[in-house]
């Protein structure tokens, strides 16, 4: 199973699973458009790979590193 | 007519408001810019501008607002805000309000943009699937700003939008509805904002349906999980919004070109503004320019014109006339009004100039979208002190006021992260702490002004960094460490909004000038006036002495232990910008601090004013912010502390090297 950390800049996936997340902050997510099944783009990484800033439903988003080995997508 | 405007963060809502009403909201390009609902007057009646939110079910403090209005405000309709470019994200909080029932306009704003993304929208066939007007309009170009106004004046009653959430939660519904009858709002939309984890309508039930709607609502979590459909009922939910949303976006925006002009442009500019090297440049660079106009070159000239002006032209002007209307040259009243409501209350005028070059950047940089990627820029470094991006809006509006700073640590999801924030930000040099800087740089830097006066900024901003590590690694040690930021695209802020946030923080500066520190440099001067002994005492023995005298020996090992130095602080706590008038009231001028500072000393002092107490509606505003009297007392405490151990060490060493 790839995450979104395993994603090279570029690539499309859609969100499978984000179980590892905790629920009050995989609802922040979710407000986000960040939930399962939801498509993305990984736009890229910045500030040295710690931060990446992924597309949602036309929305740039940016998250931390560690959320994103917690986010599973489906390429 | 009374509506509630809502929409998500950076959408344009406080745009479209200033456009509606003719008056002040603080509007900026960053997300959860509007921290307080505001109210304003049109036409056709009053709108109330409500903090953007992602969703009615509130996730941070900031958006419980919205579930608050809605059940406790007086309204007719509801106006909601799209940004039509992210009409996918933005739809998911529209159809919780059309769930609601209440009449509601659907504004599809920055529908010039969406055409020069290649897009366009069918508004008929939007409206006709959300059963509700859809009015486009652009606030940036003004089109259909008249239409909307005129569609105002009056509501068209709408039955409430019903989605089929599937059969569990279906049966979850049904069961909640007859509990919650109580509530004036239209019960499956109390019961889906339930199911779905609304804290704010479960406050609203008593105590016994509370019992039993959380027994509900685990039950059907338990079988939502079991069934497979999603992770929780709220996700559930979500995605039965998410398969409508996907249906009405896709029959009802049109793809007209596939080039999206705009999205290449952003990436462009972003490539070099968030990278690593140039990204960190351009930002000391940024903020270099800030202080380079406020300090040293336009606010500065600026504020020597209106010194000269006072000193020159009105004080004489003021004298003369005084004296024409018989007031005696030596008598009470013409100290009083001279040395006391003049120089004290005039000090603090002359830096208007500054302060409105402050602000003004400030909104700009705000308006841009800058603010946004300095946040993430930052994000890694913050990280490393126990902060995250989102600390940095407060602590640059730090530099302008921190009131209102405080107030931006709503958008920290976080409860202890944000208390982590609200508890360093007093550090940020705020622009009321720039009389008594320049005061002392003048006199005992004369060569090195800015350069002096930078440091500050240097000092405050380090020991709030120090300060937050410190504290994250103590007393929030178990604290969520979160980042997750909507990067909004760049904008050229409009003249108008940028007029008008500055002009507003402006106005409460000149009103705070006009009641505190005109009441206090008053209260000042008959303090210094008057003593235990009888009346136009030797200065040392008044009132003011005395209390000054009380705190001095505190104050000794820092260098400036005399009781003008420490009442001047104690006055300071009422708002800072007294510190400066009350040197100036009772060293009677420029001349006379140069004989009892030396520049160690001087410094030393400067540092103190800096950091030692947030001002006395800082503190209020701190107060009212976390509903906390322990945590606002620890605050006082904690600032006060590091304050004297950090003034202690620069006294100790400046000692040492001069």
């Amino acid at each position: 199973m790839k995450t979104i950390f395993d994603m090279h800049v570029g690539e499309t996936g859609t969100i499978s699973d984000m179980k590892a997340i905790d629920l009050k902050k995989r609802h922040r997510f979710m407000d986000l458009g960040i939930a399962p099944n939801a498509k993305l783009v990984l736009l890229k990484k910045i500030n040295f790979n710690n931060l990446y800033i992924i597309e949602v439903d036309d929305v740039e988003i940016c998250i931390r590193q560690a959320d994103a080995k917690n986010i599973l997508v489906q390429i | 007519m009374r509506y509630l405007l809502i929409g998500n963060p950076n959408v344009g809502k406080s745009s479209v408001f200033n456009l509606l009403t003719n008056s002040y909201a603080h509007v900026g390009n960053y997300g959860g810019i509007t921290v307080e609902s505001k109210l304003g007057k049109f036409i056709h009646g009053e709108i109330i501008d409500l903090p953007g939110t992602y969703s009615v079910c509130p996730n941070s403090e900031d958006e419980g607002i919205v579930t608050y209005s809605l059940i406790n405000e007086k309204y007719d309709g509801l106006i909601d805000i799209v940004d039509s470019t992210h009409l996918k994200r933005n739809l998911h909080l529209t159809i919780q309000l059309l769930e609601l029932g209440v009449p509601t306009f659907i504004v599809a704003n920055m529908t010039d943009e969406l055409e020069y993304s290649g897009r366009k929208l069918d508004i008929s066939k939007l409206s006709n699937y959300l059963k509700s007007p859809v009015i486009p309009i652009s606030a940036k170009t003004k089109s259909g700003i008249e239409d909307l106004k005129s569609r105002l004046s009056k509501v068209v009653s709408s039955e409430a939008l019903q989605l089929y959430y599937g059969n569990i939660i279906e049966l979850a519904i049904n069961k909640i509805m007859p509990i919650i009858d109580k509530l004036h709002l239209n019960p499956r939309f109390v019961a889906i904002q339930l199911l779905e984890g609304n804290t704010e309508l479960f406050k609203n039930l008593e105590k016994g349906k509370q019992d039993e709607v959380k027994k509900i609502m685990s039950d059907t979590e338990t079988e939502v999980i079991k069934s497979g459909t999603a992770l929780s009922v709220k996700g559930a939910i979500f995605n039965t919004r998410r398969e409508f949303i996907d249906k009405v976006v896709k029959e009802s925006l049109l793809v007209t070109s596939n080039k999206n002009h705009k999205k290449l442009l952003n990436h462009k500019i972003d490539r070099i503004v968030t990278h690593p090297f140039f990204g960190l440049i351009i930002f000391l660079l940024v903020m270099f320019s800030i202080y380079f106009l406020t300090f040293d070159f336009l606010g500065t000239i600026l504020s020597d014109y209106i010194d000269v002006f006072l000193t020159d032209y009105f004080s004489p002007f003021l004298k003369s006339l005084l004296l024409n209307m018989g007031l005696s040259e030596t008598g009470i009243f013409m100290s009083l009004i001279l040395d006391g409501i003049v120089a004290g209350v005039g000090g603090v005028v002359v830096f208007i100039p500054q302060m409105t070059i402050l602000f003004l950047i400030l909104a700009v940089i705000e308006g841009t979208g800058y603010m946004a990627r300095v946040a993430i820029m930052l994000d890694t470094l913050l990280s490393k002190f126990g902060l995250n991006g989102k600390s940095i809006v407060p602590l640059v509006t730090g530099i302008g006021c921190n009131v209102p700073a405080i107030m931006a640590t709503r958008t920290i999801a976080d409860k202890k992260e944000r208390n982590l924030t609200i508890l360093i930000t007093p550090f940020m040099s705020c622009s009321a702490r720039i009389p008594v800087y320049a005061l002392l740089a003048s006199i005992f830097f004369e060569k090195h002004q800015a350069l002096v006066i930078i440091s500050m900024y240097v000092i405050g901003t380090i020991v709030a960094l120090l300060a937050a590590k410190l504290l994250s690694l103590s007393i929030f040690k178990d604290k969520a460490n979160n980042f997750i930021l909507e990067i909004p695209p760049y904008r050229i802020p409009a003249f108008k909004n940028v007029y008008r946030h500055t002009k507003m923080m402006v106005k409460d500066f000149i009103e705070k000038a006009g009641k505190f520190i005109l009441l206090g440099t008053v209260v000042l001067w008959f303090l210094q006036y008057l003593g235990p002994n009888g009346s136009n005492v030797n200065p040392e023995e008044s009132f003011l002495a005395l209390i000054g005298n009380f705190f001095a020996p505190l104050f000794i090992p820092l260098g400036f232990g005399s009781w003008e130095a420490s009442s001047s602080l104690v006055v300071g706590f009422l708002a800072k910008e007294l510190i400066y008038s009350n040197m100036i009231v009772i060293y009677g001028g420029e001349s006379a601090i140069s004989g009892v500072f030396n520049p160690v000393s001087a410094y030393s002092f400067m540092v103190f004013s800096l950091l030692y107490l947030p001002c006395l509606a800082t503190v209020g505003t701190i107060h009212q912010e976390t509903k906390s009297t322990k945590f606002t007392l620890i605050t006082l405490l904690f600032t006060f502390t590091v304050a004297y151990i950090v003034t202690l060490i620069i006294y100790n060493i400046g000692n040492l090297l001069f």
